[in-house]
């Protein structure tokens, strides 16, 4: 392992692939400090140019912006009352208030720390535990690989929807979506209509970008919204490098948020929003100075940034190994792997092991470059924060179409990028998620090519998805998370309910 | 919550019929003997749409409506539409007009909609961005964009 790792520095410290990290991490926090940009947008703001990358080198700089967008939220929650990315919405609840207190630097030097110690340890857990997953994962068979399909888009669907009926039904959309085009079973047109554009089926880019940039862009038109008001205060580059007692201090909330993070990010479909509170609740409870929490207690910000941070190597875990995205950004993600050839799954670890082992390398050297970020963003953010987003939605929208138009130097991508744009403008408006539509489509011919061969091989016994054990396991774990969801709406509901 | 029950329903009686629809047309695919034909995915997934649709409408029906849920009003609509409608007019006219003519205009149309006044400024962000875009895309990612062919 510490060869391939070794091979995996080599590739993360070439010139160009050094470069595309740091830029991509500087990216991140740019866009993550930026409320209402999150690291979907932000890779899908690079996927024209992921394509023309080797995969290392690509995937290096897609993870540095994921990091980068993790961490970059905190900046405007400390800063501006406003979490960047739901991940920081944590991090808050202690950072404005210490930020009022004249101490807006030390805030964002101890949400630095704990994002690089959450990252640090997250990885770690990355490279430990995804190969052995790996490794169990080369057991599947067909009706086992369409069962985990199926088990990916429901748990994504009932963990980023508040109505997880409407989460499914985003999901089987996606689905469906991906049946259009020719059938590569057989050779006939589905759903084309005879419109020669539409044989190839839905290209991922123009449908990623029209869900997740395009719609964010027609969803602001409505907004008008200006620049952020940043709280001016000087901030020095020494004020933010915490203090050892500091360290000392938040050193259980970094461990306890770390673990809590890294566990989180492995179960699919759930994510630093999730994490973040929870790991805030638990140092609170253990911790000392529990009476602080919520007037600027440097734990505060440590546990939910270390957390959030650390759902990072996580959500990458059933990524690689499974090919089930962890949460929206490993599902925007996925769809860039595919576009550049890169075909996630417990085969990646025998097909593309330097591809694997660079994102490996790569995710650790990331840390270290966010921790330049981080102290730095301290002093340069809060010209960041104010770029008007009367200017910024438009140059986005100019970088969509050019975005889409690139992937077959054809206008009809770029009208298909629009058209996902009105779907996903609508979805937004009336509580659909856009993340298992996007998954439908990337799992949509998996499924179908998985169940075409199981039906082959058990000679269309369709009980064969019941009769296998790993299938059988992922189809009660997909009942499972559905009826958790329909529980906990029920639960909602009637809270709701509730004379005040 | 923002209660959305009315359109719900609405829009669960359009999946059913969707999802009718996809089943009826899958319907009519060609037939295999062993393992799934062309059409038996997509009606299978119908079948699954038909059902969720089904539960959104009778589970927002069941809610009951209330008089007055998410107030309605088309100035935000038809804001977002006139946005909508002018890019898609930017994107068939770049077939023409190319990228780098009518993108600055572009720029400083969608600039200005989203409240911006600062004219220089406009100006300015709307030739230099369609510059740099132009020298990225064409220089280093060898992205022929669309060029001007009117005449």
């Amino acid at each position: 392992m510490f060869e391939h790792l070794l091979q995996g520095f080599g590739v993360v410290f070439q010139p160009l692939t050094f470069a595309l990290m740091i830029f991509g991490t500087g990216l991140g926090v740019i866009i993550g400090a930026l409320p209402g940009m999150t690291g979907s947008m932000g890779i899908i703001l690079l996927l024209p140019l992921v394509y023309r990358l080797p995969a290392d080198t690509a995937l290096v700089m897609l993870a540095g912006l994921f990091c980068g967008a993790m961490y970059g939220g905190s900046v405007s929650a400390i800063l501006l009352r406003t979490p960047g990315t739901p991940s920081a919405s944590a991090t808050l609840l202690d950072g404005y208030p210490l930020c009022q207190q004249g101490k807006a630097g030390k805030a964002i030097g101890i949400a630095t720390v704990a994002s690089f110690f959450g990252g640090l340890l997250s990885t770690a857990c990355l490279i430990l535990i995804a190969p052995q997953l790996a490794k169990i994962a080369l057991q599947f068979q067909a009706a086992d690989f369409f069962s985990l399909s199926i088990f990916g888009l429901t748990i994504m669907a009932s963990a980023s929807a508040k109505n997880i009926i409407k989460g499914l039904l985003s999901g089987w959309i996606g689905l469906l979506a991906s049946t259009v085009g020719i059938d590569v079973l057989v050779g006939s047109n589905r759903f084309t209509f005879g419109n020669i554009y539409l044989m190839g089926g839905f290209q991922l880019l123009p449908v990623l970008i029209g869900v997740f940039a395009v719609a964010q862009v027609f969803g602001e038109v409505q907004t008008k919204k200006t620049g952020n008001t940043v709280v001016e205060q000087k901030i020095r580059i020494r004020d933010v490098i915490p203090s050892l007692g500091d360290i000392r201090v938040i050193a259980m909330a970094l461990i306890v948020g770390s673990v809590i993070g890294v566990f989180i990010g492995i179960i699919p479909g759930t994510g630093g929003a999730i994490s973040c509170f929870l790991a805030y609740n638990v140092v609170q409870k253990w911790s000392k100075n529990k009476n602080q929490f919520g007037k600027g207690a440097i734990e505060g910000i440590a546990a939910p940034e270390a957390s959030n941070n650390a759902t990072t190597g996580g959500a990458m875990i059933p990524m690689l190994t499974l090919g089930v995205p962890g949460d929206a950004v490993t599902a925007v993600m996925l769809g860039a792997l595919t576009l550049i050839g890169v075909k996630p799954g417990p085969l990646l670890f025998v097909e593309m092991p330097h591809v694997v082992y660079a994102i490996f390398s790569g995710m650790i050297t990331i840390q270290f470059v966010m921790l330049g970020f981080g102290f730095l963003s301290a002093k340069f953010a809060p010209y960041v924060l104010k770029v008007p987003y009367q200017i910024l939605m438009p140059v986005i929208m100019v970088l969509c179409v050019v975005g889409s138009f690139t992937l077959g130097n054809s206008l009809f991508d770029v009208l298909v990028a629009v058209i996902f744009g009105v779907i996903g403008f609508f979805m937004r408006k009336y509580g659909y998620p856009g993340a298992p539509l996007v998954l439908g489509l990337i799992l949509g011919p998996m499924a179908e090519d998985n169940l075409n061969r199981a039906m082959l091989v058990s000679g269309n016994n369709w009980l064969v998805l019941l009769q296998r054990p790993i299938s059988a396991f992922f189809l009660i774990l997909s009942v499972v998370s559905i009826v958790f969801a329909l529980v906990a709406a029920y639960k909602i509901n009637k809270e709701e309910k509730k004379p005040a | 919550m923002k209660k959305t029950r009315r359109v719900d329903f609405g829009m669960g009686i359009g999946f059913m019929a969707l999802a009718v629809f996809v089943f009826m047309s899958a319907n009519q695919m060609l037939k295999v003997d062993k393992g799934i034909g062309p059409g038996d995915y997509p009606k299978v997934i119908a079948a699954g749409l038909f059902i969720l649709g089904a539960i959104l409408s009778i589970d927002s029906f069941l809610r009951g409506f209330p008089k007055i849920e998410v107030k309605f009003s088309w100035k935000p609509v038809a804001r977002t539409a006139v946005f909508i409608a002018v890019t898609i007019v930017y994107v068939q006219l770049m077939r023409l007009l190319g990228f780098i003519f009518l993108t600055p205009f572009y720029l400083f149309f969608a600039i200005y909609y989203f409240g911006y006044r600062k004219w220089r400024t406009m100006i300015l962000v709307g030739i230099l961005v369609t510059a740099g875009i132009h020298l990225v895309f064409r220089e280093i990612f060898l992205v022929m964009l669309p060029v001007f062919r009117l005449f």
